[in-house]
């Protein structure tokens, strides 16, 4: 069944479908398939369409809207209702097929600066703590914070851990975790997620065509590596970058 | 050729009216801060809204022109020069290769810009030209100009009038006239958000004045004000958020998402400043003081048309103007 949806506008500009009030891998899906239909229906006035964990925020612009010869009264209710017409229309096949991603990671404490902290306050030795992180696939809820920083859950509840209550600086390619969540900084900065290892994965290329490779609905599998191999994928990455 | 930056000003980077279809990789739109007075300088100049344009802060930029060039200089006026010559904002103006535009003093506003007849010659990244400056993509290099840059402009079949020693600088004869843009230039109409309603007395708060904190920046405006409280406590997942919404941090503190803000955010939305003063948000200053008028969603979509409206009559204008002298 689809819905119950909820529609709220943010200002005059931004409209929100919420989806639930929590978020799970169905719902995920759900977000998804709507909004590759709303994508589809290629309505006239909306900008851009924002994947979160319970919603979809749409970018509206009321001129465009406006200048349409059918147009009357307010141009955010007259989209909210072609949207409504979009979403109470039933639709069958919701799996949208998402890849999945196996990323190399090296939890050594040299590069998990978080790792010994997070071992004593969750009383767990440093081995337990990686064996859970990197046992689970991970889905990606949202992508945000900054290009290609992906949201992935949901953690072991023997990771979880509040985010700390100061950002602090974090290289490019730190792997983290923050409540249920975890998540690989694409660039070097301020953060407050606990750093658990790091990757020598590019997240972000801007001279490829697809300069993030993954999207909301993909799914995620760390893979342990040794500080040697990190050392030496990263070399590779360096000759690769200078071509 | 081209332009060369002898001396950068404090953050100089290439705009456009942003980049769109990409939040999928957490791809913000970004763009010029202030989209009035980018599409005021394409269209003085005749070119399509699409053309990529200088964004300046103050201290602003001395650049050396290096080859004779239409140019508008529209926004924040930081008292424009050539060869310690004024010129004229919100005009078409000609300038000759070897003079030096720069900038002598900051009167009003925080962002100016600068357009070329033809536009720079600059590749598109994800369809946009405006600088990503986070990830160091788009406009010139992905990043602020620095001295001695060269930007190059397009092909050009634009002929320079005449100008001799005594008239070195021609300035045509129309201009545009962006006051009514800029009204009450301190005064942000907003609509409630969706938490305004767990903010103790939001009515009253959201009414004093706001101080601009000097760490304002086109990602956000950070306010100093009385701290809003929260009559309970809101717990919420992170959703997509839009230039202009003001989030209340943990702190009670308010900031006001700016151009370069990112796609998502987890923080209350106690409201949204309206689309039609985007381009005045694009212009407030550090240490300038802020005041928020409530108005209602309907009242802010119709300023909002009001307004492009008047914007697309002015370029249309210009347009008309610009084609006609090149005619002649």
């Amino acid at each position: 069944m689809p819905g119950p949806y909820k529609l709220y506008t943010l200002g005059d500009a931004a409209l929100t479908i919420e989806v639930g009030t929590d978020f799970s891998v169905g719902q995920l899906q759900e977000i998804i398939h709507l909004k590759n239909r709303l994508l589809d229906a290629q309505l006239v006035g909306i900008k851009e369409i924002i994947s979160a964990y319970n919603s979809l925020t749409l970018y509206i612009d009321a001129y465009q809207i406006y200048k349409q010869p059918n147009f009357q009264g307010s141009p955010i209710e007259w989209i909210q209702l072609q949207i409504r017409s979009i979403l109470d229309h039933p639709c069958s096949n919701k799996d949208v097929p998402g890849s999945l991603h196996q990323i190399p990671v090296c939890y050594h404490e040299s590069l998990g600066t978080d790792l010994q902290r997070l071992a004593e306050k969750k009383n767990l030795p440093i081995p337990k703590l990686i064996d859970l992180h990197s046992a689970a696939v991970y889905n990606i809820y949202m992508i945000g914070f900054t290009p290609g920083f992906a949201y992935m859950g949901t953690v072991s509840g023997d990771l979880f851990t509040k985010r700390k209550d100061r950002p602090e600086n974090i290289e490019a390619g730190s792997v983290a975790v923050a409540g249920w969540q975890t998540g690989i900084y694409p660039f070097k900065s301020p953060g407050g997620w606990h750093v658990l290892g790091r990757t020598p994965i590019t997240i972000f290329d801007p001279t490829k065509t697809y300069p993030v490779f993954w999207k909301p609905g993909d799914q995620v599998k760390f893979v342990p590596i040794s500080l040697e191999e990190y050392h030496h994928l990263n070399s590779l990455k360096h000759v690769d970058t200078h071509h | 050729m081209s332009i060369l930056i002898i001396k950068p000003g404090i953050l100089d980077s290439f705009q456009d009216l942003g980049r769109f279809g990409y939040s999928h990789w957490g791809i913000n739109p970004g763009g010029a801060a202030d989209p009035i007075a980018f599409q005021l300088a394409n269209a003085l100049v005749g070119n399509p809204q699409e053309a990529a344009v200088l964004e300046c802060h103050f201290p602003a930029p001395q650049i050396l022109i290096e080859k004779d060039c239409l140019i508008s200089i529209t926004g924040a006026n930081f008292t424009p020069n050539v060869d310690g010559t004024p010129i004229s904002m919100n005009k078409p103006v000609f300038l000759r290769a070897r003079q030096v535009l720069h900038f002598e003093s900051p009167v009003f506003g925080a962002r100016t810009y600068v357009a070329v007849h033809g536009g720079f010659k600059l590749e598109k990244w994800l369809d946009s030209y405006s600088t990503l400056l986070k990830a160091k993509v788009g406009g010139f290099q992905g990043r602020s100009l620095v001295k001695m840059d060269r930007i190059e402009f397009k092909e050009s079949v634009l002929k320079c009038p005449e100008m001799d020693c005594h008239h070195p600088i021609k300035e045509l004869a129309w201009k545009v006239d962006d006051v009514s843009f800029y009204k009450e230039s301190n005064v942000l109409s907003i609509v409630a958000g969706r938490e305004a309603n767990k903010v103790l007395d939001f009515q009253t708060k959201i009414s004093q004045p706001y101080k601009i904190k000097t760490n304002s920046d086109r990602m956000a405006l950070n306010l100093e004000g009385d701290a809003l409280q929260l009559t309970e406590p809101v717990e919420m997942l992170s959703t997509g958020v839009q230039r202009g919404t003001l989030q209340l941090l943990p702190s009670g503190a308010l900031l006001i998402l700016n151009a370069d803000h990112q796609t998502t955010g987890g923080y209350p939305r106690v409201g949204h400043v309206i689309k039609a003063h985007w381009n005045k948000l694009g212009q407030i200053t550090p240490r300038s003081t802020l005041h928020f008028k409530l108005v209602s969603l309907y009242e802010a979509e119709n300023s909002y048309i009001e307004q492009q409206k008047e914007l697309k009559g002015i370029v249309d204008q210009c347009i008309e103007r610009i084609n006609q002298w090149i005619k002649k």
